[in-house]
């Protein structure tokens, strides 16, 4: 997901993103396939966020024509809208667990000045990330959970989590192309069925 | 054949993330309804939801764009400088005063050229034209 940039320089020519019309008619020209994927891929998005099902995917065609992100000529629209989900869902939770309550930590001694507003803060920053990480990391072992009777699943999983693609993965599961296509395929339909809301916290 | 290690949870379950959804990215048609079929969805509903929400995305641009637009005009009009009576008063008598020593003037004018002479609406509007550039050359000496 990494090759496809929303966020463009200032000094880049116009001409080499869609315009706002040229965009439009690329939503109207979505494929089935496109269409499917959108879909499901949205699914996997706005977990952990407040989006409600079709709310993420609109927010990125409407900031696309609006200019807030722009999609490279050469990129596909599709992969482009993923990515831009991508990142609006990440802000998002980033967000949410900002806006999250202070849960204060007692302070022994009198000693220990009172916190002021700027220590609050940085606080209130570290302990959402920190409750972030514990959460994501409760995720990953709930996931590592669902396929406990499959071996070869959680390899797969696990070799996600270390980014390994293609041949590393297949090296590290001792699969075929199509087997490893196979699995994948079941992974993502009991995942879709355990999680229809997206996984992340 | 080795467990590969575990590092920032957050960072893990985005790289899972990410390849779920380039597995998505890679699937067919056929491939994603078989899928959709799987989990108990219905795809033409999915396909009629997209259909909805791109047409959706249509409108709400449009309205944003004619928000933006009504915007725009509130701005200039609140920001546009209107001359005053007094204003227009002097400029229409220095106006009048060309005008008598100027006999072409009046015929340049849209009602002239239709052959009924210059009309009291175009000579009002010349008066404040020439208030308004009077008083924009008054603020560029000022600043200069």
């Amino acid at each position: 997901m990494g090759a496809v940039s929303g966020k463009t320089e200032a000094t880049d020519p116009p001409g080499n993103y869609l315009s706002a019309e040229e965009l439009i008619a690329a939503y109207d020209a979505l494929s089935v396939a496109d269409k499917f994927q959108l879909d499901r891929i949205e699914g996997v998005r706005r977990g952990g966020t407040s989006f409600k099902r079709g709310e993420l995917l609109h927010k990125a065609m409407c900031g696309a024509i609006f200019g807030e992100r722009r999609c490279p000529r050469d990129t596909p629209v599709v992969a482009f809208l993923a990515q831009t989900m991508r990142s609006l869902a990440s802000h998002e939770r980033e967000r949410l667990a900002r806006s999250r309550p202070l849960h204060e930590v007692p302070r022994e001694g009198e000693a220990t000045p009172a916190p002021t507003a700027v220590t609050k803060a940085v606080d209130a920053i570290a302990i959402a990330e920190l409750e972030r990480m514990t959460r994501s990391a409760d995720t990953v072992d709930s996931l590592l959970a669902l396929f406990a009777d499959d071996e070869t699943a959680q390899l797969i999983l696990l070799g996600w989590v270390d980014n390994c693609r293609g041949k590393a993965l297949r090296d590290l599961t001792g699969l075929d192309q199509s087997a490893l296509d196979y699995k994948i395929r079941c992974i993502k339909i009991k995942v879709r069925k355990h999680y229809p809301n997206g996984w992340t916290p | 054949m080795t467990t590969p290690k575990r590092t920032d949870s957050a960072a893990e379950l985005g790289r899972l993330e990410d390849a779920l959804v380039d597995s998505i990215l890679a699937a067919s048609e056929e491939e994603l309804r078989a899928e959709i079929a799987e989990v108990g969805e219905d795809a033409e509903a999915i396909l009629r939801r997209m259909d909805s929400l791109v047409a959706a995305v249509k409108v709400d641009c449009q309205l944003t764009r004619l928000r933006r637009a009504q915007e725009q005009v509130l701005e200039f009009q609140r920001t546009r400088v209107v001359t005053t009576t007094q204003e227009q008063a002097i400029a229409r008598a220095r106006f009048d005063a060309a005008r008598s020593q100027d006999a072409t003037l009046s015929k340049t004018l849209i009602a002239a050229r239709n052959g009924r002479g210059a009309s009291e609406c175009d000579l009002n509007s010349l008066a404040e034209d020439y208030a308004e550039l009077e008083r924009l050359e008054q603020e560029g000496d000022l600043s200069s």
